[in-house]
């Protein structure tokens, strides 16, 4: 048939693009008779990975904003301070919460890269198991609301001390 | 076949499983985007304001509303932050569970919503009541 044969082709295909891919189970009965696999799962699989290729995008959007909102906040305050002809400090609370910023989008990306690699090692197997685990992005959602704290008690207390 | 035997794990389901867990990450991921644009418009607003002040020799009035303002976001920012968390966790413990149940909630967005509509009155407001001064200060 057509798409078994189309389905043999991606197969070999991904042997060679992921050497980890297991192949879909060919289930033998007592007459010897291999069971084709089972094309549904083996499209659950395809959205997966488009899913997964969907998520790391969204990483990068997430952190290409971290990164830039960290050098805008920095830059932008430092060269105001500077047309202004103040001492630049370079401990203020703009470049502590930029460089927060930058750290945070710069390790986030590291570990949704290597989380991304892991899941379609992942979905690649016929005997998975759904696995509860934590995500790196509750990890930066609870640092970013650390930050916002952060900055909010600056901006607060900055202006109880200067009043 | 004995009747205690494991039931063989239904892997289209395991899949779908795992799309909704990354389907989850990937709200909490455009969350935390709002809340860094909220956090990071907020401060840029209060810390722009404050060196124009400064430029100007103008005292610095703490009860300014640009102030307010930025506080505002950065506080809408850090909450959407926290709720979006801890609606993640919700979703991830009802995927842990053997069988999934929907369960309709009151959306974060709706609430975000409202008061960032809010806050745009509030602004609009503000602006056309200092124009307003500013036009009879002038005319006298």
């Amino acid at each position: 048939m057509r798409v078994d044969r189309l389905l043999t082709r991606q197969i070999t295909a991904s042997v060679f693009v992921y050497p980890h891919y297991q192949l879909p189970t060919v289930m033998h009965t007592p007459n010897s008779e291999p069971t084709p696999p089972n094309p549904a799962t083996e499209l659950a699989k395809e959205r997966n990975r488009a899913a997964e290729e969907r998520t790391l995008m969204a990483w990068i959007r997430t952190c290409l904003s971290l990164i830039s909102f960290g050098v805008g906040i920095d830059r932008i305050v430092a060269v105001l301070q500077q047309n202004l002809g103040d001492a630049v400090n370079p401990l203020r609370l703009s470049r502590i919460l930029g460089l927060s910023f930058v750290a945070l989008g710069t390790l986030a990306m590291l570990a949704a890269a290597i989380d991304h690699r892991y899941q379609l090692q992942r979905i690649q197997r016929n005997d998975l198991i759904y696995v509860s685990r934590h995500s790196p992005s509750l990890v930066v959602a609870l640092v970013l609301a650390i930050l916002g704290a952060i900055a909010f008690l600056g901006l607060l207390l900055g202006t109880v001390i200067s009043f | 076949m004995s009747s205690s035997a494991p039931k063989p794990p239904n892997v289209q389901f395991e899949l779908a499983k795992e799309r909704n867990r990354i389907a989850a990450d990937r709200s909490l991921l455009a969350w935390i985007r709002l809340s860094l644009t909220l956090i990071g418009v907020g401060f840029g607003i209060d810390q722009t304001v404050s060196l124009l002040y400064d430029q100007v020799g103008d005292v610095i009035n703490p009860a300014r509303f640009s102030h307010i303002l930025s506080l505002l976001l950065i506080g809408m920012g850090i909450y959407t932050t926290i709720m979006a968390a801890v609606d993640y966790r919700g979703e991830l413990a009802r995927l842990n569970q053997a069988e999934y149940a929907y369960t309709p909630r009151q959306p974060l967005g709706k609430t975000i919503a409202l008061a960032l509509f809010a806050i745009a009155i509030l602004s609009a407001t503000t602006i056309v009541f200092r124009l307003l001064i500013h036009r009879q200060v002038s005319a006298l």
